[in-house]
């Protein structure tokens, strides 16, 4: 006989009329009831907690996100005037600005000062283009003249249009003998402009 | 009134219910005095009556080791049961006892009747004694008949109870069953009763007189070695025991007096025939009695027997006069066995008796054996073991009640915590509004970082003419034949880790200077090919122009690369107006150099890779 079956036996010897009663209805079903409740309320318990912190959590994400919105707004609305204006710059067309602006100083120049002799708009990407994926358009000038006039023209359209970047500048002497012309320079240069595309912001 | 049904007859829903107005109305789940036997507890009754017209009454209290005179009962009563609750009320004064009685055991010391019947298996016994008179034992009270030689007597009429002879011959008859009526039954059901009402722990037992009478004897009579006849006459009968040398218990009968005679008839043969079968050698008499009178009229019958027939030694013993009776209500030796004390002080003495086995299983139990099966009583109320578990299962239903209540109220609570809380009226659809307001704000800032990124001044050809023109004034003794100037965007960087995206590359700007130069200009060539010439040169321009990308910062890299050869048209006899035509024959050295301006990514003029829309 097993020790198991020893104890059982030796245990129900023990047992009076009133025991097993007992057993079954004072204390197992009343804790079979109460724990199955228990674990219940248990179970809400946790679900409720698991909800709360659930939304607890997302709160403080709101919260934070909030802040950071704050703190974001808070940076961006001083930039966003600037940014409508550089928004207006990179829409608009660099070979026709460039073309209009160099329209509009020229004349007040000499041609022995400073007269532009070519304007060019390469398809290539150019040096920087290959980089960036920014969209670009590229000009390339040639100049004839000195380096002051062309500092000064220089200056006036690249303060206008911010969205170019000098890709390369040549400067060379030259001499016409034959229409016995004083010593000029030959300057040629390749600007990358910034653009957007078509129907972006 | 608390009516109590065998649980055998109930359904076992209806047995607990049972259990529960038990554990509820009486005082058995809290008093362990309940459970205990009536000579275990600390304040006890004693009654004794042998059908005469008195009934001996002692109380004795057993902390106090003190014996009293205790109420007196009418022998009419302990028949009718009449009266019990007024005895059993003055018992529970301090009337009798020096403190109010919490509980009480009753005895009844039954002296009216001693008769022995014949076991059927008597002669069996063997082996292992006590475990046998064990068994038998047990047997007997449970089923009398199967034990008994008779196996017509009335188990409703009588009850029995195994008295072994630990000193017997094979030969002889082992054990023999003491009988006694159970007409007493009653009165002691109507103390119960009445007990029962008061929630006051009263247990009773019957036992024989005879037998106690016999155990208190080493008590009494310390000296007594054995190897006699113990002759204890009662009002209507006499028990004697043969008692053998060695102290042990051989045979016993129970004599009955006649017509009203104190003493049996044919006392003396009956004696002498005892004293032989017990085989003692000189048969001696010890008789005792607490009455001079019966004392005396014993001794002439045994005197009158010894003159004419055979001699007999008599000793007798007035029990009147012994001290160890002598605060005992009655003189009676059977209260003496009740007494602890007694009895281990004579146990662990060295007196003879004390030393057999017959006294010594006596004293343990067998003497004071109950001849009312309270065992059938008690196992219609649950056990302590029952309550107890009772008690517990209510302690662990309140505590899972308690877990219960406690975790719905910390729910509850939790609940309206939660509710409370501004988190709980968020709904989805603001946390997907406020996401994407900020996925906006944030896509707007990045915008704007790469749109002004994009848009910062980091190669413009005015300040790049304003860079000759501070790198070689006028009258610096240089003419410039040819100038380049390069801006590249250098390869973009391999992303740190896998899946990381490369948001900006830096820039390579190259100036290329080719120029002839006078030897006045040459220290101004060897300033520009020295690191700290360039970067002063460069933080001029940047001063002057207010350009930062020609600032030299740590994120920059400046270098130069110079070389000076002589000019292999100079001519230094040249008229001025051969230099007016041709400037070169005026200077006698040419040069070139290279100046190189790196700036790594993460330079705040770096090119940003990414779109800005």
């Amino acid at each position: 006989m097993s020790c198991r079956c020893l104890w059982r036996n030796r245990f129900e010897s023990d047992m009076s009329a009133y025991t097993q009663p007992i057993l079954r209805f004072g204390l197992v079903t009343p804790a079979l009831f109460n724990f199955l409740l228990l674990g219940g309320a248990l179970a809400g318990v946790s679900k409720l907690t698991s909800i709360r912190a659930e939304k607890e959590e997302r709160y403080t994400e709101q919260t934070q996100r909030l802040a950071a919105m704050k703190k974001l707004e808070a940076d961006i609305a001083p930039k966003r005037k600037v940014f409508e204006d550089q928004k207006k710059i990179l829409k608009s067309d660099p070979g026709q600005l460039f073309t209009r602006i160099l329209d509009g100083i020229l004349p007040k120049y000499k041609e022995i000062e400073l007269e532009r002799s070519g304007l060019v708009f390469p398809l290539d990407r150019g040096r920087f283009g290959r980089q960036a994926k920014a969209d670009i358009a590229r000009v390339k000038s040639s100049f004839q003249g000195g380096l002051g006039p062309m500092q000064e023209a220089l200056l006036q359209v690249e303060a206008l249009m911010p969205q170019s970047v000098l890709e390369d500048l040549k400067i060379t002497r030259k001499v016409d003998l034959l229409l016995s012309q004083r010593e000029y320079l030959v300057l040629e240069m390749t600007h990358t402009c910034w653009k957007t595309e078509e129907g972006k912001p | 009134m608390l009516t109590i049904t065998d649980p055998c007859e109930l359904k076992a829903a209806d047995i607990y219910r049972q259990a529960c107005t038990v554990a509820s109305k009486t005082s058995r789940a809290t008093d362990g005095h309940w459970y205990r036997v009536p000579e275990e507890l600390p304040w006890q009754w004693h009654l004794w009556f042998d059908g005469g017209r008195e009934v001996c009454s002692a109380t004795f209290s057993k902390l106090h080791n003190r014996w009293q005179q205790g109420p007196s009962l009418p022998l009419a009563n302990l028949t009718t049961g009449e009266g019990v609750s007024e005895i059993l009320g003055e018992l529970m004064s301090t009337a009798y006892f020096q403190e109010k009685p919490k509980a009480l055991g009753v005895i009844l010391h039954v002296a009216d009747e001693f008769a022995l019947a014949e076991v059927a298996q008597a002669g069996d016994v063997g082996g292992e004694k006590g475990d046998d008179y064990q068994i038998l034992r047990y047997n007997l009270v449970d089923d009398p008949r199967e034990v008994l030689a008779d196996k017509e007597v009335s188990v409703e009429a009588n009850s029995w109870r195994l008295l072994p002879f630990w000193g017997a011959a094979l030969t002889q008859p082992r054990c023999a069953a003491v009988t006694l009526s159970r007409a007493r039954e009653a009165f002691l059901q109507k103390l119960l009763s009445s007990a029962e009402d008061l929630r006051m722990p009263v247990r009773v037992a019957v036992t024989s007189a005879a037998v106690e009478a016999l155990a208190a004897l080493p008590l009494i009579k310390p000296e007594l070695s054995g190897g006699c006849l113990v002759a204890i006459p009662y009002y209507k009968f006499t028990a004697v025991f043969a008692i053998s040398p060695n102290g042990e218990l051989q045979t016993a009968r129970s004599l009955s007096h006649r017509g009203g005679a104190v003493v049996p008839t044919g006392f003396g043969d009956i004696l002498w025939n005892m004293a032989l079968g017990a085989e003692l050698e000189s048969p001696k008499v010890l008789l005792l009695s607490n009455q001079a009178a019966t004392l005396q009229a014993a001794s002439q019958d045994l005197e009158i027997y010894s003159m004419s027939r055979q001699v007999i030694h008599l000793e007798t013993l007035n029990l009147a006069e012994q001290p160890a009776l002598k605060e005992i209500p009655g003189h009676r030796p059977e209260f003496l066995v009740y007494e602890n004390t007694a009895v281990e002080q004579v146990r662990t003495g060295k007196t003879p008796l004390a030393q057999a086995e017959t006294f010594r299983a006596l004293w343990n139990n067998w003497a004071r054996q109950t001849f009312m099966d309270t065992g059938r009583l008690d196992n219609l109320y649950p056990t302590q073991r029952d309550l107890r578990l009772l008690r517990f299962s209510s302690w662990l239903i309140y505590l899972l009640a308690f877990s219960l209540i406690s975790t719905g109220g910390y729910g509850t609570y939790s609940l309206f915590a939660a509710m409370n809380h501004p988190s709980w009226q968020l709904t989805p659809e603001e946390m997907k509004m406020t996401q994407d307001q900020h996925t906006k704000l944030l896509l707007e800032k990045k915008q704007i970082d790469v749109t002004t990124q994009l848009l910062l001044p980091r190669s413009r050809g005015w300040v790049t003419l304003e860079f000759l023109l501070q790198i070689f004034p006028e009258d610096s003794g240089v003419r410039l034949e040819s100038f380049q100037y390069k801006a590249d965007a250098a390869s973009a960087p391999a992303p740190k880790a896998q899946g990381a995206t490369v948001k900006a590359t830096g820039m390579v700007r190259t100036w290329t200077l080719k120029g002839l130069a006078k030897p006045k200009a040459l220290e101004l060539l060897s300033t520009l090919n020295s690191q700290r010439g360039l970067t002063s040169l460069f933080d001029r321009v940047a001063e002057a122009t207010g350009d930062d990308a020609y600032r030299p910062i740590s994120t920059r890299q400046l270098t130069v690369t110079l070389t000076q050869g002589r000019n292999t048209r100079f001519d230094a006899q040249a008229a001025p107006a051969d230099m007016a035509r041709d400037p070169t024959l005026a200077f006698p050295f040419n040069f070139e150099a290279t100046i190189t301006q790196t700036l790594s990514e993460k330079d705040e003029l770096s090119l940003p890779l990414e779109k800005p829309f």
